[in-house]
């Protein structure tokens, strides 16, 4: 058998079990974050698990580890069908692979052992990062290497974002974490004060933008229209929307500063662009709605479609709701509250794992060559578990970032604060106990959906491996 | 029941206008109204303390701008709907569209009672039930008024909820903005 004439899914196989082990490590300490909030004799005085280390463990295993597993799986499966020939350099997609996974996993322990750079989202010490350029940069060599060999002449929307996620994050993540190490395990920044600050958000928000949005808008491009069975809307609207997005969201960061000692000139141009980024998100999520209608029945015969149909919705609510807490009016109130984080989780929860699920319940059956999920009553469940959750989890946060944001600044005739910390701390509470159980339902859908993937592997995987041809370009479209 | 309730509907003879001036507005009140009597005479209360206490022009204004918001996006629901109509029930009509607003606004106008006793938490408690009662509304709704079968309707359907969801959020932050600009709570910004 010639290997070049059939993809080669290996590597993505072992990506998405990565992707569930993650889910369910990163969810589950979530949800024990949740919990220490309302119970916060949970840490037990144990330095590992108390909050401010838990916290960046629980962000870093679900962004990288369950939201990084899957991009770089779905990349790896997706750009071999629009280009429509086998991975360049198969080795080297094994070493991303697993490479991926042991500088995740050293990442977020040493987080639990107290070793941080305490940049957000960015806390991993110079050796991680240092290691994980290396993998993301071979990542890069492995999709753009396919891409340069491709047979078919257009490159597809879903590569274009996928390459503005390898491209931007590999800039953002260098450039942040330029550190000068004074030990083995710490370092200090090579950024002062302000700078620092700037640098940083640039880096935060756009993590946002290009990990958690571009390379999720790459799955959802390749994902939905196959789902569906139908073309995208318009090609030539996705393409407009990408660059817009690009060129806007690189600009966004400092609106998590306003009100803070950078210039102001800066936060107001954040604002601006933040306001602007909806156009190019709604255009996307027009694309989508467009591309949906005339499946009409495609939401009953496959559960994965309707996690995608939601996951856009979220993605309409929380891209509107982005540039609305950009504005300084709002912001005043939503910062340093639970709307913010409620904020997140709509995005996050919402947008990011509902489309994951969508494409692993889309995926999974395929690659392990079963004809169908090995439950679609259970994915079912999952379906409503989750989206209960997820609402229940952004309503509480909601309801507890106003009371917040309204008890932070109140005051009285004398010009004193009315509220001290601790009574906003009281009045949350009950909040905080709905997101306990929003979270909760959320994580019990994961595990189900972890559960119905598993069976459907374990029922087919005498099928394995599963060799899908390289089909013909149409000889218009040859290179 | 309720599917019976809104068959009835369907074959009744009903225009947008008969529907908002002998229906709507009549519930639409209800929400500024208790809002008003809440805020002034009972206060806001977060949890803790005292209740925060609007005076009565603050409570009016509230209350006013509060009504207007209301009447505001029913129309702009019913439009969207008739827009939306093109893609997911092409023989859907605006009154069909009206129709759908009064039948899922109903239980959330209804319910705009507990404003009489404006407290955050009681709310976050109450008022999740009734939203889910108005989604399973929307979406039991939208065939029969609309004239459009049951898989398309639950794309309008889900279509419909993000907006509507999306409405919801816009009004949050409009609270934000007036908040910061002196209408309601004595805040130090």
């Amino acid at each position: 058998m010639n290997n070049n004439s059939h993809y080669t899914d290996s590597a993505t196989v072992f990506l998405i079990f990565c992707t569930m082990i993650w889910a369910i490590i990163g969810m589950s300490a979530g949800a024990y974050l949740a919990s220490e909030l309302v119970m916060p004799w949970l840490n037990f005085d144990i330095a590992q698990i108390t909050f401010g280390r838990l916290r960046p463990f629980h962000t870093n295993a679900v962004i990288f580890g369950f939201g990084g597993s899957a991009l770089i799986a779905t990349a790896f499966y997706s750009v071999q069908r629009t280009c429509h020939v086998r991975l360049f350099a198969p080795k080297l997609a094994w070493i991303v692979a697993i490479g991926w996974q042991i500088g995740v996993a050293v990442g977020v322990a040493s987080l639990l052992m107290g070793y941080t750079s305490t940049k957000e989202y960015a806390e991993f010490e110079w050796p991680v990062d240092i290691a994980v350029a290396i993998v993301w940069v071979s990542f890069g060599i492995v999709f753009f290497g396919t891409l340069a060999i491709r047979k078919i002449r257009p490159i597809y929307v879903s590569n274009w974002f996928y390459g503005a996620l390898i491209i931007v994050v590999a800039m953002l993540h260098i450039v942040n974490n330029l550190a000068i190490p004074y030990s083995w395990f710490q370092s200090y920044t090579v950024y002062e004060g302000a700078q620092d600050a700037i640098v940083q958000w640039w880096y935060g928000h756009n993590a946002v933008g290009f990990f958690l949005t571009a390379g999720f808008l790459g799955m959802f491009y390749y994902t939905l229209p196959k789902q569906a069975g139908r073309p995208v809307w318009s090609y030539r609207l996705s393409v407009i929307a990408f660059w817009a997005f690009v060129y806007t969201y690189i600009w966004v960061g400092p609106h998590h500063l306003h009100y803070t000692s950078i210039p102001d000139w800066l936060m107001t141009a954040a604002m601006a662009m933040s306001i602007i980024l909806i156009l190019p998100s709604w255009a996307t999520m027009l694309n989508a709605v467009m591309t949906m209608s005339g499946a009409w029945d495609k939401l009953r015969s496959d559960p994965g479609m309707k996690f995608v149909v939601v996951s856009m919705i979220f993605y309409a609510l929380s891209t509107f709701e982005g540039p609305m807490l950009a504005i300084k009016s709002v912001n005043v109130i939503s910062h340093y509250t639970d709307w913010t984080v409620g904020h997140v989780h709509s995005g996050a929860l919402g947008w990011n794992a509902f489309v994951t699920f969508g494409t692993l319940y889309f995926l999974v059956p395929k690659l392990v060559g079963a004809s169908d999920l090995y439950s679609k009553r259970l994915a079912n469940i999952h379906f409503w578990l989750a989206l209960m959750g997820v609402l229940i989890y952004i309503v509480a946060l909601w309801a507890s970032g106003v009371a917040q944001g309204i008890m932070n600044l109140s005051i009285n005739d004398y010009g004193q604060l009315n509220y001290s910390f601790i009574d906003i701390v009281v009045v949350t509470i009950p909040y905080h106990w709905m997101r306990l159980a929003g979270g909760l339902m959320f994580l019990s859908g994961t595990l189900l959906m972890s559960y119905n993937l598993y069976k459907t592997y374990a029922s087919s995987k005498h099928n394995l491996p599963v060799l899908v041809k390289i089909p013909k370009v149409h000889p218009g479209n040859e290179i | 029941m309720i599917q019976k309730t809104i068959e009835r509907l369907v074959s009744a003879e009903y225009s947008s206008a008969k529907l908002f001036f002998g229906f709507s507005i009549w519930l639409i009140l209800i929400p500024p109204v208790s809002a008003f009597f809440g805020m002034h005479y009972y206060g806001w209360s977060l949890g803790i303390s005292d209740p925060i206490r609007l005076s009565i022009v603050q409570s009016l204004s509230i209350a006013i701008f509060y009504f207007l918001a209301l009447v505001a996006g029913f129309f702009i629901t019913a439009l969207i709907i008739k827009w939306m109509s093109a893609v997911y029930a092409p023989k859907a009509t605006l009154n069909g569209a009206f129709a759908v607003v009064t039948v899922v606004t109903t239980p959330i106008m209804l319910a705009g009672i507990a404003h009489l006793y404006p407290s955050l938490l009681f709310h976050v408690i109450v008022l999740p039930p009734v939203f889910a009662l108005s989604g399973y509304l929307l979406f039991t709704s939208i065939p029969l008024l609309l004239k459009t079968d049951y898989d398309r309707g639950i794309f309008m359907g889900c279509s419909l909820f993000g907006f509507i969801s999306t409405a919801g959020i816009s009004l949050l932050g409009l609270s934000a903005i007036a908040w910061v600009h002196g209408i309601g709570p004595n805040l130090g910004v």
